[in-house]
């Protein structure tokens, strides 16, 4: 669908080349990766997505304001630190003075 | 989540709506600062007093150097690309916003976003080892 219309093939390969869609996360912050911003021109912005905090339709806690008067430690499930659902729920969890535990779900399978 | 290990887990939308409407799991709240279509019924975590903005943003980049005159075409096609129909129902259909900002907006945004995000990593004393 993302598609670049010309009738220069040699400028089309060119474009394609030159052509890249990256994501500038946490883990450059944390030294993972050795380029910046600095090393990229912007052209343009496409499109953002939401990112939700969700539970088990028959938990106790149906609102955040239950989880706020948790009796035990709330267990959030992340893949990796570096990445926005650990970011948004530890952020959420430390703003809200809610104790909680991180348990590791490996293979980027949240569910 | 599904198997009972955890309380609670942070996903896309997309991802989940299937197990909403299977009666399966429920959406608490969500990061963005403003509610989004599809799950309109959703609380921002802004509402409930909680100042969190957390988002998955994409755009273009090209690497730094290349001829002005190539970014200018990129910018028009992909902006041309976000009036069409069929796009603009596949962001639709997929829980996105188009967001076909300039490119000075794209640099201030990223900006903010790494400025931010940098703070909350220092907040929460995350390092490469955890």
């Amino acid at each position: 669908m993302l598609g670049i219309e010309t009738n220069e093939e040699s400028f089309v390969d060119k474009i394609i080349a030159l052509l890249c869609i990256i994501k500038i996360g946490s883990g450059g912050l944390m030294g993972k990766v050795s380029y910046s911003l600095d090393d990229f021109e912007t052209v343009i912005g496409l499109s953002y997505e939401s990112i939700v905090l969700a539970t088990k339709a028959n938990s106790d806690y149906k609102s955040s304001a239950n989880l706020k008067n948790a009796k035990e430690i709330i267990k959030y499930g992340s893949s990796g630190t570096r990445g926005l659902p650990h970011l948004s729920q530890a952020t959420f969890f430390r703003k809200a003075g809610i104790e909680a535990t991180r348990y590791l779900i490996t293979g980027g399978e949240h569910l | 989540m599904l198997r009972q290990h955890v309380d609670v887990v942070t996903a896309h939308p997309g991802k989940l709506i299937p197990y909403i409407k299977s009666g399966e799991l429920l959406l608490l709240n969500i990061f963005s600062s403003e509610r989004f279509d599809l799950i309109s019924d959703v609380p921002t975590f802004k509402e409930q007093g909680y100042d969190l903005d957390f988002s998955v943003w994409k755009f273009i980049l090209v690497p730094k150097g290349v001829d002005p005159e190539i970014v200018k075409i990129l910018y028009d096609k992909f902006y041309a690309l976000m009036q069409d129909l069929e796009f603009t129902e596949f962001t639709k259909n997929n829980n996105l916003k188009m967001n076909p900002i300039s490119d000075e907006e794209v640099r201030e945004n990223l900006i903010n976003q790494i400025r931010a995000i940098g703070e909350i990593i220092d907040v929460l004393g995350l390092t490469t080892n955890n």
